[in-house]
């Protein structure tokens, strides 16, 4: 990858970070809405959460949106429609944008791997 | 017309490709075993060719391609984690929209481009993460129904599931999400205590018996909620992982009075106190759960995937509590594992392949032995031109009596026989042995071979209807995933005084005899067994015979072939390598036998303490 592109793609993740993401986070934040707890609650009978998809059937096997381009963006307001998180659809076409400009091939002679955090 | 399934897991830690036909597994393995890069995440080019091989067939042949995982999902939950985190966040966006946003979603592209095909289907299939755990530890299980519990750091958005698996159905009903994980909490106090995350998890469970669980009312007072069913909820004020590359954060360090232990740095009781405190924890996690899975199922039987399943402590407590008759757990339980889980899933969920349960009544994971052989023919032609002086010794029983008594008078051994393991345990096909009546084994091995910390105990290979005689267990253990009590007349009196009254110094306690088979028995008179069965692994079981005919002990010691942060050894040539930048004295690789001091100098290429990052 060449430093030009690189840095045009991190303003690129940065202007969508602080000015899409984080003040959409901000305005659910002040809605009240959060998507998990961050503390135990004393009064939970239970921690664990009822699965609704018990099993895989066949079709489930198949997720658009990992395929193409031209099905991410719908795969994701797909997903967070079907949530009942629709706020976070309009993120989509910015979340495309990125996603094509940080689209990598991976050098099997490369020293170091992106992936050096344990959570992705 | 068979039903040949290729699974892949990446872009995570550990790599991995795993082939399946007609729901058996036909090979799998790590790609760090061929870059040579210990836990390599990146795309496993060389492991898939290598299946593509073992199972005779090209990429356009294969009925499907699946990815272990759901990019979609995983991406949902770093975007809504950031979301939930704040500014502080930045950092962890960065790096997570390159991995999974730039990478990990467009895993299919790099398939085409390493194979050219994704098989008859043209479409790439996913599993979800915890599906596939679950199905690499039921499938493989000699269960027809039992119990599921995968536990790991998260997958997508999970970290806990539990269900039942019936011949080929597998079903998960409850779960724990992210950011509540016991793999997270476990791996917090990895880091704290100056170990890799992802990998010195091992490494905290072995220093957990030289503490006292001090810390473990401040844990359960401030980090986690345990309900009584086992479900569990953290608090995340005191982790990192929300909103930094680090697991702890300063509220951490301040309950637990102080900075995290630098790596490499002495150990001092302070880490083997919180060892013991959060090993105290898990356990008590897992024992709620598996009663509560039991209540849940009625299944006579548990079967277990996921990191957490690697804590051999906590799964030996498990069975001896006796809340199932049985268990099983997936020797390859980390992310790796997932290869095989999700081709597994998909040849009985997806094709409807019927399972076959292992009429003998033991697994189908074929003993781990799942990844590339060397013909005596190759080793051969490799010393030949190479014209490193071996010795060959075609009869097995000549060759493993040769190596028993090599054994015996206290040499240490490489050997290479067979097929590779898959997972993280050495299992007798590229291990290094030794004799473990001898208290200098330990010290030995830890310093002139693996040149790591000395307070790691060694494993013993023991012969399965011996088991017994040794330690307090009557089940096997194949893939060394339990940990038993040496028998109480073996042991013997160990003096802690100076220890207990506030000397941190280890190695008091560690060159002290506590058995009469003292280099596999850790200081709390535990081993972490691997039972070897003759059908699982002819080879290796006689020169275990063959040892006690010489000696009247069925066991020896087994550690990994490698030193300390290099993946374990794949081929001759990396054995050879392995062999003359250490302190063994013979090196088996199939029935040629190399003396270290026949050996012509070695002139080594390169550093390999900078190649191999400490782990
Ligand atoms: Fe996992």
């Amino acid at each position: 990858m060449n430093s030009t592109r690189d840095d045009d793609t991190l303003l690129e993740v940065t202007r969508f970070f602080f000015e899409e993401l984080m003040p959409l986070a901000k305005k659910l934040q002040d809605e009240g809405k959060a998507f998990f707890s961050v503390k135990p609650n004393p009064n939970a009978q239970t921690y664990y959460k009822k699965r609704e998809k018990t099993i895989m059937h066949p079709e489930s096997f198949e997720v658009v949106g990992c395929d193409s381009f031209d099905s991410f963006e719908e795969a994701l307001i797909d997903m967070w429609t079907s949530q009942g998180y629709s706020e976070l659809t309009k993120l989509a076409p910015t979340l495309l944008k990125l996603a094509k400009s940080l689209y990598f091939v991976e050098e099997q002679s490369e020293d170091i791997s992106p992936f050096i955090y344990v959570m992705f | 017309m068979s039903t040949t399934i290729l699974g892949i897991s990446a872009f995570y830690h550990d790599s991995a490709a795993a082939i399946i036909r007609d729901g058996e597994i036909i090979a799998a393995a790590q790609e760090e075993r061929f870059s040579r890069k210990k836990h390599d995440p990146r795309f496993p080019h060389h492991a898939i060719n290598y299946c593509l091989e073992e199972a005779f067939i090209e990429s356009s042949e294969l009925d499907a391609v699946v990815f272990y995982d759901n990019p979609l999902f995983t991406w949902d939950r770093v975007l809504k984690n950031c979301m939930m985190a704040g500014p502080r966040s930045f950092d962890q966006f960065k790096k997570a929209s390159r991995s999974v946003l730039g990478i990990k979603m467009w895993v299919k592209d790099y398939i085409i481009r390493s194979i050219g095909s994704l098989g008859k289907l043209d479409k790439l299939l996913f599993t979800e993460h915890h599906m596939s755990h679950a199905a690499s530890a039921f499938y493989p299980s000699p269960f027809q129904k039992a119990a599921i519990i995968t536990l790991d750091g998260v997958g997508e958005w999970a970290t806990t599931t539990i269900g039942l698996g019936t011949d080929n159905r597998i079903e998960l009903f409850q779960e724990i999400n992210y950011p509540h994980s016991l793999g997270l909490l476990y791996s917090a106090f990895t880091y704290y205590c100056g170990f890799k995350v992802n990998s010195g998890e091992y490494k905290l469970m072995g220093l957990a018996p030289y503490g006292e669980p001090i810390y473990y009312d401040a844990i359960r007072e401030n980090l986690i909620d345990i309900k009584e069913d086992g479900s569990y909820n953290l608090n995340t004020e005191y982790f990192g992982y929300l909103d930094s590359s680090v697991m702890t954060n300063d509220k951490f360090n301040n309950l637990f009075g102080g900075s995290p232990r630098k790596p490499e740095s002495y150990i001092t009781r302070r880490e083997m106190d919180m060892a013991a405190s959060i090993q105290k924890t898990l356990e008590e996690v897992i024992l709620r759960m598996a009663l509560h899975t039991k209540k849940e199922t009625g299944a006579d039987n548990l079967v277990m995937a996921g990191g957490v399943a690697l804590n051999c402590v906590a799964n030996g407590k498990v069975l001896k509590k006796g809340i199932f008759d049985d268990f099983w757990i997936q020797p390859a339980a980390s992310d790796a594992g997932g290869a095989v889980g999700a081709a597994l899933l998909v040849s009985h969920a997806y094709f409807d392949i019927p399972r076959k349960i292992n009429p003998n009544g033991r697994d189908t994971q074929r003993g781990s032995y799942l990844g590339p052989a060397y013909k005596p023919s190759e080793v051969v032609a490799f010393l030949g031109r190479k014209g490193y002086p071996y010795e060959r010794i075609a009869n097995p029983q000549q060759l493993a009596e040769k190596i028993a008594q090599v054994i015996a008078d206290g040499k240490i051994v490489g050997y290479f026989a067979g097929r590779m393991e898959f997972g993280p345990r050495a299992l007798g096909a590229r291990s290094i042995l030794g004799d473990p009546r001898r208290r200098e084994t330990q010290s030995v091995m830890n310093l002139k071979i693996k040149f790591r910390e000395s307070f790691r105990p060694f494993a013993p290979s023991v012969l399965a209807e011996d088991v017994s005689e040794f330690f307090e267990m009557e089940s096997e253990s194949p893939y060394m995933l339990l940990v038993a009590p040496v028998r109480k007349e073996r042991c013997l009196p160990m003096n802690l005084r100076k220890f207990q009254e506030g000397d941190d110094n280890m190695s008091a306690v560690i060159t002290q005899s506590r058995s009469d088979i003292p280099a596999v028995t850790h200081v709390d008179y535990s081993a972490r067994v691997q039972t070897v069965h003759p059908s699982d692994k002819p080879d290796y079981y006689h020169v275990i015979k063959k040892f006690k005919d010489l000696t009247g002990y069925g066991i020896i010691v087994n550690t990994s072939f490698n030193v300390r942060g290099e993946p374990i050894v794949c081929s001759p040539q990396d054995a050879y390598r392995c062999f003359m930048r250490t302190e063994m004295d013979l090196l088996v690789l199939e029935d040629c036998l190399l003396w270290k001091e026949e050996q012509p100098a070695f002139e080594d290429t390169e550093d390999w303490r900078k190649t191999y990052e400490l782990d």
